[in-house]
């Protein structure tokens, strides 16, 4: 990931969001970070809808996406995004609680690039979101 | 009195009876035999000896008339040799020698000499056998005096004889004269004999009185013995002389031997100027001839009686050997009625057999006709019990359908009492209205094509009750064929009561997995949401972890007072660092635990994917993952041949997973572990065990081990203590068992059975 993508960052827990941050930071993505704190918010920002800031069509952008959030979960975001030409590039990484191997496969059918299981199990969690670097976009 | 008669007439009547069955067949046909051949013999007997005689008469007969001939022609030849006698005699030299030595004179009365032994002038007696023995030869002299007599016999000679009149020796002369002198009659003849000047010089006169001698003498040897006579030729014939003086003697008339003899040749003889006219006539006495064919028919008779014995004989153990097989026959009868219908076993009566087996044969096919009644009966009333105790209504219809039976429980089921339903059409009383014209053509289609379309099926409708509510039937309608024509057979059970529990049971199979999906969704949402302030509070103890290593780090500054430090990081160190350690250890366990309950939760969801597993594949994946943790504890995992079974393969995998991975958590560290995994087939199922010989189980927990969160020993192992709860669940999803045998000290067996 190169310094100028922004991150964004759709997670409606407050703690989860600043583990999240924190640990990107230790992982040394200076990035710019926009949070999100539902999944209306995120469309809006990201379909440049409604209120509130809305996205550089000139940005790299990649997204860290929640499945439960608020308003409008974070699948149907998902959907959203994988049916927009312009933004089905957008990489997007599914960060979440839910294990359900069935829920996974949607997401992998739906177009994420990466599903990361947030447990209690945090080195497994940060030993992820180190990876994020290695990805190629 | 009427009965009386009756009984005695009965009596009478089975005396009869008995009397002619007591009687065997061989020996009636025995007795018949013989009386048959009796009148046969008779009968022929009478007409064969009649015609017997007649053809012996007849033959007789002809063979007396041949035997006459003979006879007849023996004697004329004899006649006709006295005069061949004669002149022989004069030829001989005896006499020509004597009879020229001879000096007689014509004068006086010569003196006769009589002979009784031949004289010279005569052949010896010897050789006159074989001519006809003439009993007086007289020489004469040429004046025709008397010279030599010769009489064979020593008797008187009549007076004519010994001087013989000129008249007898002239007509003597060159023939066999016959005359009868004083009643008896004589032959004679004579020759002269002429000497040397041709002039008569003797006579030789041969005479014989035809008697018997001369009749017997004149018959050759083989005519010996037969009856002849001579007859006077008078009107009434008389016998002159006969062969056989005492039987046929001398005068008897022929009239009064008609009877008693066969007469033929009546013929006479001409002897030229012979006088007498004698016929030559054979006897042969009737007696003999009754004797004679007596005996001949005696002969046949006799033949006769011979082959009527062999007749009797044959047909008498041919009739044996058929009683015998009759006999027979009449015993099966009786073993058959005794054995296969079941009758009172009989005594065989003796007597008469084929009457004996006429009855048996009788009393048998009453029986047979009782026994298919009874059969019938039977039958029928199997029917009607089985028809009537039904707990199904039966109810028997016409092509037409038209009900022909209705049985107590069609009147329960369907309120209608079998006199109002008997004659009714089937589908206008059961049917609802909308399904009369389907049903009526299905009946129809059926009798015209033969294709069942709603028959010899378990079909469900609605039937319509007497008091007209409807209510669900299960019925099946059979055709059969009777002789030419179809019924048509309906069973019909009210399943108003089992329509009821279904759909109740289908409410509370609804309710309840309704029940189970909100519980599983309970769970979820809950394990789910609760995963959520974990993951903070476990985060954020992380993150307090850090900083303290931060601050530690920072206190290192040689700004800050040592005594500061010590205390300071010692508060650091020991009790932040500790308090931190056990928030985490706990909302890890937390963790863990939420794990499992959202694992199980998802085990209903998880839709099986049955298939034929081949265990053996799976069981070399399972040891594969556990691979590390068998080498690095030492632990022997064996693995024998194991059957297939029918299940999902991962659930399968997870469950053998969960058995060895607990087997390696309870191992024995003290000996050498050995896992042993074997299975077998039995009733469909494959049975597997998973044994180990690690601590075992005690007995008061080994009915708590498939509970939830239970957990033998917590601490000993990570995990949920959910893993045999996961496990048993899987298994009786897939239908099967699981159950565990164990031993502390020694080990368990863990069993699980699955459909094979």
């Amino acid at each position: 990931m190169d310094k100028d993508t922004v991150i964004l960052l759709a997670e409606d827990d407050e703690g989860h969001a600043r583990l999240i941050m924190k640990n990107l930071k230790r992982a040394g993505f200076d990035n710019r970070l926009i949070l999100f704190k539902d999944g209306r918010e995120t469309l809006n920002y990201l379909f440049r809808e409604g209120e509130g800031p809305h996205r550089d069509t000139a940005a790299k952008y990649i997204l860290l996406l929640d499945i439960s959030m608020p308003k409008v979960s974070g699948i149907e975001v998902l959907n959203r995004i994988k049916q927009n030409d312009e933004l089905m590039k957008m990489p997007v990484i599914m960060i979440t609680t839910t294990d359900d191997p069935h829920e996974v496969a949607r997401c992998h059918k739906l177009g994420c690039s990466r599903y990361i299981i947030k447990t209690a199990d945090y080195d497994k969690f940060v030993g992820a979101i180190n990876e994020l670097g290695t990805l190629s976009w | 009195m009427k009965n009386g008669s009756k009984t005695e007439g009965l009596n009478r009547k089975t005396l009869n009876r008995d009397w002619r069955h007591r009687v065997s067949l061989t020996v009636k046909m025995v007795v018949l035999t013989i009386v048959t051949g009796l009148v046969v013999w008779l009968v022929l007997d009478y007409a064969l000896t009649s015609k017997l005689r007649t053809i012996f008469h007849s033959q007789l007969t002809e063979r007396l008339g041949h035997n006459a001939m003979e006879d007849r022609l023996s004697f004329d030849r004899y006649v006709k040799a006295f005069q061949g006698a004669v002149k022989l005699f004069i030829t001989q030299k005896n006499f020509s020698d004597y009879v020229e030595s001879r000096k007689w004179t014509a004068d006086g009365t010569p003196r006769i000499r009589y002979h009784v032994r031949s004289p010279v002038w005569f052949p010896r007696r010897s050789a006159l056998r074989a001519f006809s023995q003439p009993r007086y030869a007289l020489l004469l002299d040429a004046s025709g005096r008397t010279r030599e007599v010769y009489h064979s016999r020593k008797d008187i000679l009549p007076l004519w004889l010994i001087k013989p009149a000129p008249l007898l020796i002239r007509k003597s002369h060159h023939q066999s004269f016959m005359t009868s002198i004083d009643n008896v009659p004589y032959i004679f003849s004579a020759e002269s004999y002429f000497d040397s000047g041709k002039k008569v010089k003797a006579i030789l006169l041969l005479a014989s009185p035809i008697d018997d001698e001369f009749l017997n003498a004149s018959l050759s040897t083989i005519q010996q013995g037969r009856l002849v006579a001579l007859l006077t030729s008078e009107d009434e014939p008389r016998i002159m002389t006969s062969s056989n003086l005492e039987e046929l003697p001398a005068g008897t008339r022929l009239n009064s031997l008609k009877d008693r003899y066969l007469i033929t040749g009546e013929e006479f003889f001409d002897y030229g100027a012979s006088e007498l006219q004698i016929k030559l006539i054979s006897f042969v006495s009737l007696d003999e001839i009754d004797l004679l064919t007596a005996s001949v028919i005696a002969r046949a008779r006799q033949e006769r009686a011979v082959l009527a014995f062999i007749l009797i004989l044959t047909s008498a153990l041919m009739m044996f050997w058929i009683t015998r097989n009759i006999h027979q026959i009449t015993r099966r009868i009786t073993d058959f009625s005794q054995h296969t219908l079941g009758m009172k076993p009989q005594e065989l009566p003796k007597g008469d057999q084929l009457q004996i087996l006429k009855e048996r044969f009788q009393s048998l096919t009453d029986e047979v006709v009782k026994a298919r009644e009874i059969i019938r009966q039977q039958a029928e009333e199997q029917t009607r019990l089985i028809v009537n105790n039904a707990f199904d209504a039966i109810i028997t219809t016409d092509e037409n359908g038209e009900i022909m039976t209705w049985n107590p429980q069609a009147e329960n089921i369907f309120g209608l009492k079998r006199e109002e339903a008997v004659g009714q059409n089937i589908t206008r009383t059961i049917n609802l209205p909308q399904y009369e014209e389907a049903d009526g053509n299905n009946f129809r289609h059926f009798l015209d094509t033969g294709e069942e379309v709603i028959f010899n099926r378990q079909i469900q409708v609605t039937a319509v009750h007497s008091k007209g509510y409807i209510f669900p039937v299960e019925l099946t309608i059979s055709p059969a064929r009777s002789d030419d024509r179809y019924i048509f057979i309906a069973i019909i059970r009210d399943i108003t009561e089992r329509k009821n529990a279904e759909q109740k049971l289908k409410d509370l199979n609804y309710e309840l997995a309704q029940k189970n999906r909100e519980l599983e969704q309970i769970i979820r949402i809950t394990s789910h949401d609760l995963r959520t302030p974990l993951v903070n509070i476990y985060g954020f103890s992380r993150e307090l972890e850090s900083s303290v290593d931060k601050l530690t780090s920072d206190l290192r500054s040689d700004r800050i007072p040592k005594d500061i430090k010590e205390k300071v990081s010692l508060t650091l160190e020991r009790d932040i660092l500790e308090s931190l350690k056990y928030i985490t250890k706990s909302t890890s366990r937390m963790n863990v635990l939420l794990n499992g309950l959202l694992k199980l939760s998802r085990l209903g969801r998880v839709e099986l994917n049955i298939q034929k597993v081949d265990m053996n594949n799976l069981m070399s994946d399972v040891s594969g993952i556990f691979e590390f943790q068998l080498k690095d504890g030492e632990v022997k995992l064996d693995i024998s041949e194991l059957p297939p079974c029918e299940g999902d393969e991962d659930q399968l995998n997870q469950v053998f997973s969960n058995l060895i991975g607990n087997a390696l958590k309870f191992l024995d560290t003290g000996q050498a572990g050995i896992i042993e995994v074997t299975g077998h087939q039995m009733d469909g199922q494959s049975v597997y065990c998973v044994k180990d010989n690690g601590i075992g189980i005690d007995p008061d927990n080994i009915n708590r081990i498939f509970e939830m969160f239970q957990q033998i020993m917590p601490g000993k192992s990570p995990g949920e203590g959910l893993g045999l709860t996961i496990v048993q669940k899987a298994v009786e999803r897939h239908h099967g068992k699981i159950w565990v045998e164990s031993e502390p000290g020694k080990g368990s067996r863990f069993f699980v059975s699955l459909p094979g």
